[in-house]
């Protein structure tokens, strides 16, 4: 595996130009978070006191802190299984060549291109109740038009959807990479036992996928955990705070309300959830290689 | 070979950071003698015909007039001083936005505040004291109105040119209250003067009409909030006393607001899922025959509105005459030196002072001047009359630096009585807490 | 057999119907006029066409310079995170020197640190720097997300060690052997990692929310942001999709034409393949 070269020199030339950067802008903005938290730092004026834990005591007891956490938390819960089950759905149905799965396979993955803007722009009137399709398919069947993101039952629920509809398709492609690593012998084994699809699906498929399936599903936490731009476009974390998740809170706490060290300690929380999250992916992918 | 690779690579890390062409126009920058003014505001963007139109005869709104306004100016001091339009123009995150640029301390040279706001930026001093210019620009402070001169102070010092006093008014539709047969003999609409009336009206609209009674954004901006605000002053137990640093949230005045408040949905007076848009459409529409809403929609309502439309004061509805207001001024934020253009950001605050006739007729909102007052009232500007009560029931909120986050918290938590069906009770103690841990911190 | 096909097709077809019917319902509404969609934007066929909702981008607004921004920061971002990550991946991989190891963990650990919670000392730095408003600032710290330092390593590790030994020999020094042999075997992956770090680049948003306050630095996706919510957003319904489309057009074409690239690169950017 190593190089036998003893060449040292020109290693430095390789990794140090990368390492610069990556220390600045990653690990140092990590220490200088730590650092923060134990200051109060006022965003305007620059002026910086030092108190200790205060930040974290003050974090335990604040209502706002906790809401954000469990909106977050909730969308986690409710957006991973539907974004891996969908996309492992679309996965197993859009497996193999043809035109017509690469076509399908197009549609279902092209919203990922789209920046998050724009995927607001045309779900914010989609889920207008008098401008939007929903509204209008609502009157259609003689439903009266849902509210869909002022109201705290499904305010959450639509970003939920906006995002399914943007990034499912990228669950999708990597469980079709997973699906098409998988050993074709496998099913000839099993074709000659005149097993069903279903079977297969169940004792070949599943099983074989089921690291690339953990990863997803780790990655997808990851990402969860991160959602900030489609809540604060579609909602601003309304109604009745229902939809505020942890980031635009620390946004809010550091840009609105000026306090820089709370917002750190928040975001260092939010580093130790997701560094435990993360820790579990590395194992998992660690013990197939 | 490698030298030139590695000195490539240092420098395309490096050198962008700088030497950014177009990006790197600091603020206060001079573009062969001509100064640069960087402007903040919110009050949106007019329609694409309107961006570089100096005719005032199509100022219509606010984002028109202001628009308007500042292509004049722009054209009167051409070849000196041009005037910038900065950042977003998306009025709920303008003092996030603004706040980023202090931080990175490179504010704009001149910035549209509300009243409310202000103080966060004047105790931190970081505004420029206006005091000593008004008398050299030749602006009058002994025309301004009290409220205006009131808004514009902090601990003392003045830091604004006053633009405007807007409140909450009711957007009413006469038709609806004809048909209801809510009219006195001159056809006048009949406001409640008790929660009582309120209800018994709400009641006789419902049946005569199968409209809603009263409707507001109860979901997105704020305006959940000055109402909350409003009922409270009128039962003359401010939300938050900073005298004595004291909060009246969760108090009897308190729990009377929120209780009228939240019933009126519970009966379906009112519509609690409408946003801003929702709740103006559900009005201009005929769907509702009240929309509370502020003094800025008096104009564009006027016009396109096919119904018989008329702009009322807020009524007395708990003992005094008493609405939420706010106000709008210019300041200027303190630049580091070299930066500095104070001159010339106070002669666009001079003249935007000189021009809230324009401003006030365009858009609806009170003149914060005594003889612009006078002006407006002698020309007839349609509605203005209807609601001219409102500069004297004006009560704004007492000067606090958190005022976003108070105003917020109180928002998000009456919310949720209707929401999410809180009780009253526990959201009142919840919302007092937050606000005075807001106010300790 | 043949019925349950017939089924899964109806399936799929009505899902992809689903899909794709927001986007065509935004460029339905680009080419229908503002009047006309006051009174009704739900019409799935264009009630009139017109192409002003278009010129309006062209002419006014910031569309374009947003475009542009974007596309500098991300052409810049990317092309910085190839040949930098490259070449620490390939001294991960395949050169000797003290620290390696230490060095190589320390920059895995790096992608479990969430970007989106780390923009407030990042806003410390480049504050104090004078460094916002600059393309350098949207596109530095991006670069230093090791996830093509992951992907590369692992692919360099695949490439024989006698292909670096056969130039040594013939007396390449280290970077000639890398630009010269190495970077072009690695084609497919680096155009993997290349086309994955274009996306979520070009999908950066808070970042650029907060770094980039001056509106001619906006990027399209903080700049498109700032033209929602507005009270007026309503009025002009068909010049805001407008402007959806502009901003979404020119990246979804280039998807059609490079999905394969692409959707190989995400493959391999999950550390599910090699």
């Amino acid at each position: 595996m190593e190089s036998k070269s003893r060449i040292n020199f020109p290693a430095l030339y390789f990794v140090l130009p990368f390492m610069l950067v990556y220390f600045i802008f990653q690990i140092f903005p990590l220490f200088q978070a730590v650092i923060a938290s134990l200051f109060k730092w006022d965003l305007l004026t620059s002026s910086m006191s030092f108190i200790g834990f205060e930040n974290y005591i003050y974090m335990f007891q604040d209502p706002t802190f906790w809401s954000s956490l469990m909106n977050t938390i909730q969308f986690v819960i409710y957006s991973t299984p539907l974004l891996v089950g969908v996309g492992l759905l679309f996965a197993l149905l859009l497996n193999g060549t043809g035109s017509k799965k690469v076509l399908f396979r197009t549609a279902y993955f092209a919203p990922y291109v789209f920046s998050v803007s724009i995927v607001t722009l045309i779900w914010g009137f989609m889920f207008n109740p008098q401008k939007g399709l929903l509204g209008e398919f609502a009157r259609i069947i003689g439903e009266k038009p849902l509210n869909w993101l002022t109201d705290p039952t499904f305010a959450m629920p639509a970003i939920i959807i906006a995002t399914l509809w943007w990034t499912v398709g990228f669950n999708m492609v990597l469980l079709l990479a997973g699906l098409q690593d998988i050993d074709p012998s496998l099913y000839e084994s099993s074709s000659l036992d005149g097993t069903s699809w279903f079977q297969d699906l169940l004792y070949i498929t599943l099983p074989s996928l089921k690291r690339t399936l953990g990863l997803v599903t780790i990655l997808q936490v990851i990402m969860s955990f991160q959602i900030f731009g489609q809540v604060y476009i579609l909602t601003k974390g309304g109604p009745g705070g229902t939809t505020r998740v942890l980031i635009q809170y620390i946004y809010e706490t550091g840009f609105r309300d000026h306090e820089l060290g709370y917002a750190s300690a928040m975001a260092f929380i939010l580093f130790l959830v997701m560094a435990v999250v993360s820790f579990f992916q590395f194992k998992l992918s660690k013990e197939e290689n | 070979m490698k030298k030139l690779i590695i000195l490539f690579l240092c420098l395309t890390i490096t050198l962008p950071l700088f030497a950014n062409g177009e990006a790197e126009q600091q603020s206060g920058s001079e573009e062969g003698g001509v100064v640069v003014l960087e402007l903040a505001r919110f009050f949106g963007e007019p329609d694409d015909s309107l961006m570089d139109s100096t005719d005032l005869s199509k100022a219509n709104s606010e984002a028109a007039t202001i628009q308007i306004l500042t292509n004049i100016f722009n054209e009167e001091n051409k070849g000196e001083i041009r005037v910038e339009k900065l950042g977003g123009s998306e009025w709920g995150s303008f003092y996030d936005q603004l706040n980023t640029t202090f931080a990175a301390n490179d504010p704009p040279d001149v910035a549209v505040m509300h009243q409310s706001n202000m103080p966060a930026y004047a105790s931190r001093e970081l505004l420029v004291e206006l005091d000593d210019y008004y008398t050299e620009y030749n602006l009058n402070p002994s025309d301004w109105t009290a409220p205006a001169k009131k808004a514009i102070s902090y601990q003392g010092s003045s830091f604004g040119v006053p633009f405007d006093l807007h409140g909450n008014l009711l957007h009413v539709n006469v038709d609806l209250f004809k048909k209801a047969g809510l009219v006195d003999d001159k056809g006048v609409p009949i406001l409640p003067t008790s929660t009582e009336e309120w209800f018994e009206h709400a009641q006789i609209m419902k049946e005569k009409t199968g409209k809603l009674y009263w409707v507001e954004d109860a979901t997105q901006f704020p305006i959940s909030f000055r109402l909350f605000h409003t009922l409270m002053e009128q039962q003359g137990v401010p939300v938050v006393n900073t005298n004595t640093n004291k909060v009246n949230i969760d108090s009897d005045a308190g729990k009377k607001a929120l209780q009228f408040m939240l019933t009126r949905f519970e009966e379906g007076y009112s519509d609690p899922n409408a946003d801003y848009t929702a709740a103006g459409e559900l009005f201009m529409n005929g769907e509702a025959a009240i929309e509370m809403n502020g003094t800025w929609v008096v104009d564009q309502y006027s016009q396109e509105l096919s119904f018989d439309y008329k702009a009322m004061n807020f009524p007395n509805l708990m003992g005094q005459k008493k609405v939420w207001a706010n106000s709008h001024m210019w300041v200027i934020p303190k630049q580091k030196e070299g930066n500095r253009q104070y001159e010339a950001a106070m002669k666009f605050c001079k003249f935007l002072g000189d021009h809230v006739y324009e401003w006030a007729a365009g858009s609806g909102h009170i003149a914060p001047r005594k003889s612009v007052l006078e002006e407006l009232s002698e020309n007839n500007i349609p509605q203005r009359a209807n609601y001219a009560e409102t500069a004297s029931n004006a009560s704004t909120f007492p000067p606090v630096i958190n005022y976003s986050n108070i105003e917020t918290i109180i928002k998000e938590e009456v919310e949720k009585t209707w929401l999410l069906g809180n009780d009253v009770d526990s959201v009142l103690q919840q919302a007092q807490k937050r606000v005075e841990a807001v106010l300790e911190n | 057999m043949k019925a349950k096909n017939v089924v899964i097709t109806i399936l799929l077809t009505v899902l992809a119907v689903i899909w794709i019917l927001p986007i065509y319902w935004m460029i339905i509404m680009a080419i229908t006029p503002n009047d006309l969609l006051k009174l009704n934007s739900t019409a799935l066929l264009p009630q009139g066409i017109t192409l002003q909702n278009f010129i309006g981008v062209l002419k006014i607004g910031l569309t374009i310079r947003w475009f542009l921004n974007s596309l500098i920061v991300t052409i810049l971002g990317t092309a910085l995170t190839l040949v930098l990550q490259s070449m620490a991946a390939y001294a991960f991989a395949k050169m000797r020197f003290k620290g390696r190891q230490l060095l190589f963990s320390l920059t895995l650990a790096g992608l479990m640190v969430p970007k989106e919670a780390m923009f407030i000392p990042l806003f410390l730095m480049f504050a104090q720097i004078s460094g916002h408003n600059t393309y350098a600032a949207l596109y530095l710290p991006r670069v230093a997300i090791p996830m093509g330092v992951f992907i590369m390593s692992q692919f360099f590790r695949g490439i024989p060690d006698s292909v670096t030994e056969a130039a040594q020999i013939d007396g390449a020094s280290p970077l000639r052997t890398f630009f010269k042999i190495i970077m072009p075997m690695s084609i497919p992956a680096l155009t993997s990692v290349g086309i994955f770090t274009y996306i979520l680049t070009w999908n950066d948003y808070l970042w650029p929310l907060v770094s980039a306050t001056r509106k001619e630095m906006f990027t399209i996706t903080t700049g498109l942001a700032s033209l929602q919510g507005n009270f007026a957003q309503a009025t002009e319904l068909g010049s805001l999709m407008a402007r959806g489309v502009v901003a979404g057009l020119p990246l979804f074409i280039l998807f059609l034409i490079f999905q394969r690239h692409l959707i190989r690169g995400i493959s391999m950017s999950s550390g599910g393949k090699y």
